[in-house]
């Protein structure tokens, strides 16, 4: 293992109190934990205590990149960030987050697989790492700016290929909800991590790196890759010439070797007007709702220069104060009138159902990144503010935008739920309400998507091609119940929900340790195959050319299990218990858009069913020693022991 | 160095060098095309291009990255024989460099050392031959379209120049044709040559 391929082989351990930088094996993690979310969440439970809060010099900023990182591997070039996220609600608890973009694929390229950040700088600093040289340099003159004029200093600085991940106004403020952003867009969004950057006073991270990332069977690897591309893996079309009349409408891609078609109906170049870098995902899902594309395309831009989470923003911020404005709590932001909720146009509990002005966009955004007025309030996330503002009379609304909420032990905006216009209906989302209830956060963009995109974009009723029949043949075969994608099994037998929520939630492990994007893998569905069946060992396969270890699929699952065992064992760490499984229950008990609400009894055999299957105890929703024992985590079985945290 | 400096160059070095370095017999030269005498005097066109759409160029690298996996046995951008460039603020399209396989090759001229820079037969692809080349240099600083040395490259591993041969030995052509997902490259017949 030690000469593996794939993984370079070195992660940069940074601490900045001390100023000192060191370099570790990437080895001693990845036999287990592969890359990515998996050696993050190892990182944190051997480095982070529970008491550890998002803004302590203690807490880890870890960024880790994966085996397939910046290969040809369709959509490789991701990592996952890790560390006490500040998001979390009520208190900071460890979570993660994925970035695309060119910077992650740069770090490898420049000799690491990841960095752990610890410490606090006295002053202002910045990271700049170049062919395995590290250097901590003062960041006075970068304090302060925004994200897109921190990246085009640094790139005059070091030359147009240098590649910068860094933290806006909104991070150095520990603005909640605060991202870090490379490129023009490629952000880490959820959790708040550009909070804890600001919080060590490290404002970017600078990287250049020449080297290359080797292949152990290149040949293989390569055919693999091109099979890929010829195996018509999705119903989407994928060249622009085929989706559009105008050759001016395309993507830049928010991945290295990706060849999704994920949101190509944005422009890159609108005739008369350039945009700085405009990126697939740009207007696909921030919620900005406006009276032009131009104004929500201004108003996306403009929370990606300040470092904010805009998805939170438009959908979670933006919502309920619309939901306070109906209930008379507030009218305006500073004389910027919140909009009143438009019910024709869609059901609320996201930012499409208004249509504010520019200028409310722009004073929202730059009250909240700057703390100002009652951004101050807002800049804590929904959940904090609605805690402090109206006397708490706010709360009422947070349910329906915040699965677990008031209590919520996630703190992120719902979505593809099944509620309020996201996602298939009822049962589909059976499989999303699991999924989010065992969650460490908001499951959308490295679980959740894998399965609901399947069946919006297959299944015949909502346009698809296949039929029922020939999805329950695969879905047989993929997870070993027939009715994952029926709509008329919901709650009988429990399995046919269950088994695909717990086989998503593992494989978003895998795919977010690889890292590749989830939009991409698994590959349940083929258009050229027979019986339509795709090919969910591709990512095995991949990493075993790669790296020249040979994993099977079944190997790569149980890795998968095991990071999960591994992250759900840092919540039990920190007093997780089913209770607060079930604290989801109450979000799901809202009438969907087809009038469909939960039925409690029965969901709640539905979680006994998930905890037999995962090997838990169904009373306490712990992992027992057991499973952790059959995974191969015994030092953490020990640990819980000693916690008296095994069941 | 600008371009004239290099054309400079290369004439200077082209008439001092030209007689120890090509051989001038009579029977060589009289050989059809793989006579190095007559590749200078009528260098065989390559066969098709590879043409840059960078309009839609979605700026995955795709082409990059399988060109060195192909190639160099990795995944390495700075060994790739083409290169895009994506300035995430110019508002411009991606920037798109590679081998135009010039009708009258600069970096073929250039070269000092008999056989390691050749013309494909098949392809007409000017190709450096990796077992010959010893790293000299001379034909990266002879193409007039190498500003950023991305199109000739050296190889540090293996002290070798490299450039891009139109994947003359893979049968189903360039790859990386093959993999961009955009069209942005394709295979381009050049009109009006003879080959």
């Amino acid at each position: 293992m030690t000469d593996a391929s794939g993984w370079v082989g070195k992660i940069l351990r940074v601490d900045l109190t001390e100023g000192k930088t060191s370099e570790e094996d990437t080895v001693k993690y990845a036999d287990r934990f592969i890359g990515g979310r998996g050696i993050n969440a190892k990182i944190a439970w051997d480095e982070i205590s529970p008491e550890t809060g998002s803004f302590d010099p203690e807490n880890r900023l870890i960024l880790m990149t994966g085996p397939l990182t910046g290969t040809l591997a369709p959509s490789s070039g991701r990592l996952t960030v890790g560390g006490v996220a500040p998001q979390r609600y009520p208190k900071g608890r460890y979570s993660r987050s994925g970035m695309g973009g060119r910077w992650p694929s740069e770090l490898k390229y420049a000799g690491y697989d990841g960095i752990i950040v610890h410490g606090k700088a006295e002053k202002p600093s910045y990271l700049w790492i170049h062919n395995g040289e590290v250097e901590t340099k003062d960041a006075s003159k970068l304090w302060g700016l925004d994200i897109f004029s921190t990246v085009r200093k640094l790139m005059d600085e070091y030359g147009d290929e240098v590649k910068v991940a860094c933290i806006g106004p909104a991070g150095e403020r520990l603005v909640r909800i605060a991202i870090i952003q490379n490129d023009s867009e490629s952000a880490a969004g959820q959790g708040g991590f550009g909070a804890v950057m600001g919080s060590k006073n490290l404002k970017a991270i600078a990287v250049r790196g020449t080297t290359g990332v080797s292949i152990a069977r290149p040949k293989e690897f390569l055919n693999l890759c091109l099979a890929i591309d010829r195996l018509h893996l999705s119903p989407m079309k994928l060249s622009p010439r085929e989706t559009s009349a105008n050759p001016s409408e395309h993507v830049q891609a928010c991945s290295l070797a990706c060849k999704s078609y994920c949101a190509g109906r944005y422009r890159k170049n609108v005739p008369g007007v350039e945009y700085p870098g405009l990126n697939s995902s740009e207007c696909f899902c921030f919620g900005f709702a406006a009276p032009s594309f131009e104004v929500s395309f201004e108003a996306r831009v403009l929370a990606g220069k300040y470092g904010l989470n805009a998805f939170e923003v438009g959908h979670g911020i933006a919502a309920w104060l619309a939901m306070c404005r109906e209930k008379g709590l507030i009218a305006d932001i500073d004389g910027e009138p919140i909009p009143p909720i438009d019910f024709r146009d869609g059901v609320p509990n996201r930012g499409h159902f208004i249509k504010p002005s520019s200028r409310f966009w722009v004073t929202l955004l730059r009250r909240i990144a700057y703390r100002e007025g009652i951004g101050d309030f807002l800049a804590e996330g929904t959940c904090r503010a609605a805690d402090r503002c109206f006397e708490g009379r706010g709360k009422q609304f947070l349910l329906r935008i915040y699965p677990g909420a008031p209590e919520a032990p996630l703190g992120q905006v719902g979505h593809w739920d099944g509620h309020y216009g996201w996602g298939p209906p009822f049962p589909h989302w059976l499989v999303s309400a699991l999924i989010w209830t065992f969650d460490t956060r908001d499951p959308g963009s490295d679980t959740l998507h894998a399965f609901t995109n399947r069946v919006t974009s297959w299944a015949s009723e909502y346009g698809g091609i296949l039929t029922h029949s020939q999805m329950a043949d695969v879905a047989k075969r993929v997870y070993g119940t027939e009715g994952a994608y029926d709509p008329s099994v919901s709650y009988d037998p429990p399995s046919a929900k269950v088994r695909p929520a717990i086989w998503h939630t593992d494989r978003g492990c895998v795919v977010s340790s690889l890292v590749v994007c989830e939009q991409f893998f698994p590959k349940i569905f083929s258009l050229s195959t027979e019986g339509y069946y795709g090919d969910t060992s591709l990512e095995s396969k991949l990493l075993s050319a790669a790296t020249g270890i040979d994993f099977t699929e079944a190997l790569l699952d149980e890795a998968g299990e095991r990071i999960l065992n591994l992250e759900r064992a840092i919540e039990v760490r920190y007093g997780r218990t089913r209770e607060d499984d079930e604290r989801m229950i109450p979000f799901f008990e809202q009438p969907d858009s087809n009038g469909v609400n939960l039925n409690r009894a029965k969901f709640l055999r539905l979680m006994g069913e998930y905890y037999r299957l995962r090997g838990w105890d169904i009373r306490t929703g712990r992992p027992t020693r057991t499973k952790l024992g059959e995974l191969g985590l015994m030092e953490v079985a020990e640990e819980l022991e000693k916690l008296r945290l095994l069941p | 160095m600008d371009f004239h400096d290099r054309q400079k160059s290369y004439l200077e070095l082209h008439s001092k060098e030209r007689s120890e370095v090509w051989p001038t017999s009579e029977s060589e030269a009289e050989l059809p095309v793989r006579s190095p005498i007559s590749m200078i005097l009528r260098p065989l066109a390559a066969k098709f291009l590879i043409g840059v759409d960078a309009g839609v160029c979605s700026g995955c690298l795709c082409c990059q990255l399988a060109c060195s996996l192909f190639h160099e046995g990795e995944c390495n951008l700075a060994l790739a024989r083409l290169y895009v460039f994506h300035d995430p603020f110019a508002g411009k399209d991606n920037l798109i460099e590679v081998c135009k396989q010039c009708l009258a090759p600069s970096c073929l001229y250039a070269c000092p050392v008999p056989g390691a820079f050749t013309i494909d037969e098949a392809t007409g692809a000017r190709v450096i031959n990796e077992e010959k080349c010893v790293g000299c240099g001379r034909c990266a600083e002879a193409c007039p379209l190498n500003d950023r040395r991305t199109i000739i490259r050296y190889n540090p591993d293996k002290r070798t120049y490299v450039k891009c041969d139109l994947c003359k030995d893979r049968e189903a052509g360039p790859l990386c044709v093959e993999v961009c997902p955009w069209g942005a490259l394709k295979t381009l017949k050049q009109k009006g040559v003879e080959r």
